[in-house]
């Protein structure tokens, strides 16, 4: 009897231990850890392209078959880890730079050596998307400058206290009058304009204009 | 006796079903939006959710309910519009044009549910769990009065459903010995979840689309109406 009692509860065990590796919340897996992951489904020929040694091909002449693929990475820091805000802009700081990057370069003219920096309320945050917007433009093959263009106090004093639209612009024009900037500059400038939003946006100064991008 | 037994875990497997929810692409994003503020205050949108193969009319008649709700909420006049499948065609009849059009559809990209499985479940008194998981995926796109296309978003859902009384016996115990409240897995929460997960992303969605919208329009107030000569 025993032994019908203890096989009867060792029946669910395979399936269990067949989901160990399953990344939803389970019998292995909390919700804090399942949600500290970043999982796609991909189709398998989509994953395969990325995972070749993980990921094997669609069988020939069966395209029926299992055609999904749960992609997971685990996130570097916990999700509380950051402030919210800090945390989405980073997770996808790569991606979201290198797109406003191309943007900004495709309407400037060639030849120009880049300038960038980030106007971003915490200061370590802002420093590393004034990093990655530096990066993100030498990668693509543009002439970039470490230095940032800095104008005098009372410009930043007055600058400062001045609505976006209003403030980019001036700051601009303000980098050609006082020549910190020359026909040769262009410069980008990548910020969030309100505290609820998680995505960045991006202007350029080139020969004393500014344009926004996003 | 044995009746009995089989009476007894037949309705203990009943209540043996257990759904988790795991949030995939997009959906486990932080957000920095207060969904309780009147985040579009004075905006018109009009939020169409599209039927399609895997999304029934009466599924989007309810994710229409609930998104007018949650932009109403937070300050904005919304109208909301079911299409008919294959149809399209924005059928707007308030004078003021939309800030927004929000289309909505969802898909299923993704099944499992192995009819051998179900048979070991039923063959063991459900102490082999049947196990069926699904992957949806909401499609986003929001457009502004003219048809522009400010953002899109996709967000992937994942659910997964066990059946059996092994399995809801096993987290039930986790449940009531080891895992605090807010890591329960046999309550009710999956919907909740998601339903939590969803809206936020979408206010954040609409709100990134009004910042887009204004730095596109390079800060520039909204035309108003042509004012008529007579009316000076």
């Amino acid at each position: 009897m025993a032994f019908y009692l203890l096989t009867l509860l060792l029946l669910p065990l395979p399936t269990f231990a067949v989901r160990a590796n399953d990344p939803a919340p389970g019998v292995w897996q909390s919700r804090t850890d399942a949600r500290g992951m970043d999982c796609v489904n991909l189709g398998q020929a989509l994953a395969h392209e990325r995972y070749p040694a993980e990921i094997p091909d669609l069988p020939a002449r069966r395209l029926d078959g299992p055609a999904n693929t749960l992609v997971c990475t685990r996130r570097f820091l916990p999700p509380d880890e950051r402030r919210p805000r800090d945390e989405a802009i980073l997770s996808q700081l790569g991606a979201s730079v290198l797109e406003l990057t191309q943007a900004a370069t495709a309407l400037a003219p060639p030849g120009l050596t880049w300038h960038a920096d980030a106007f971003y309320p915490d200061e370590q945050v802002g420093q590393k998307i004034a990093v990655a917007a530096r990066m993100a433009l030498a990668e693509t093959g543009h002439v970039v400058s470490d230095r940032v263009p800095l104008l005098t106090g009372g410009d930043i004093a007055v600058i400062g206290r001045m609505a976006p639209q209003d403030g980019y612009p001036l700051a601009c024009s303000r980098y050609y009058a006082e020549q910190v900037m020359g026909m040769k500059d262009a410069f980008l400038g990548v910020m969030i304009l309100d505290g609820r939003e998680t995505q960045l946006h991006a202007g350029t100064c080139i020969a004393g204009t500014w344009r926004w991008i996003r | 006796m044995p009746f009995r037994l089989i009476s007894l875990t037949a309705a203990l497997s009943l209540t043996g079903c257990m759904t988790v929810y795991q949030p995939l692409m997009g959906l486990q994003r932080p957000v920095a939006i207060d969904p309780q503020l009147a985040n579009f205050e004075r905006m018109r949108m009009v939020v169409r959710c599209i039927p399609g193969d895997d999304f029934d009319a009466q599924d989007a008649q309810r994710l229409c309910r609930n998104m007018r709700t949650l932009f109403s909420n937070q300050g904005a006049d919304v109208d909301t519009q079911v299409p008919r499948a294959g149809g399209d065609e924005l059928e707007d009849l308030n004078p003021k044009k939309p800030d927004f059009v929000i289309d909505m559809r969802s898909r299923l990209i993704h099944e499992e549910n192995s009819g051998l499985l179900w048979l070991l479940c039923i063959a063991s008194a459900t102490l082999i769990p049947a196990i069926t998981e699904s992957t949806f995926a909401q499609d986003v796109t929001i457009k502004d009065g003219n048809g522009f296309t400010l953002i899109n978003g996709t967000y992937q859902s994942r659910f997964v459903r066990y059946f059996g009384i092994a399995t809801w016996g096993i987290n039930g115990l986790l449940d009531l010995l080891i895992r605090s409240p807010s890591e329960k897995l046999t309550t009710d929460g999956a919907e909740r979840d998601f339903s939590r997960d969803f809206y936020r992303q979408m206010s954040q969605l609409a709100f990134h689309a009004q910042m887009r919208r204004r730095v596109l329009r390079s800060f520039e107030p909204e035309p108003g109406p042509p004012v008529s000569p007579g009316a000076r």
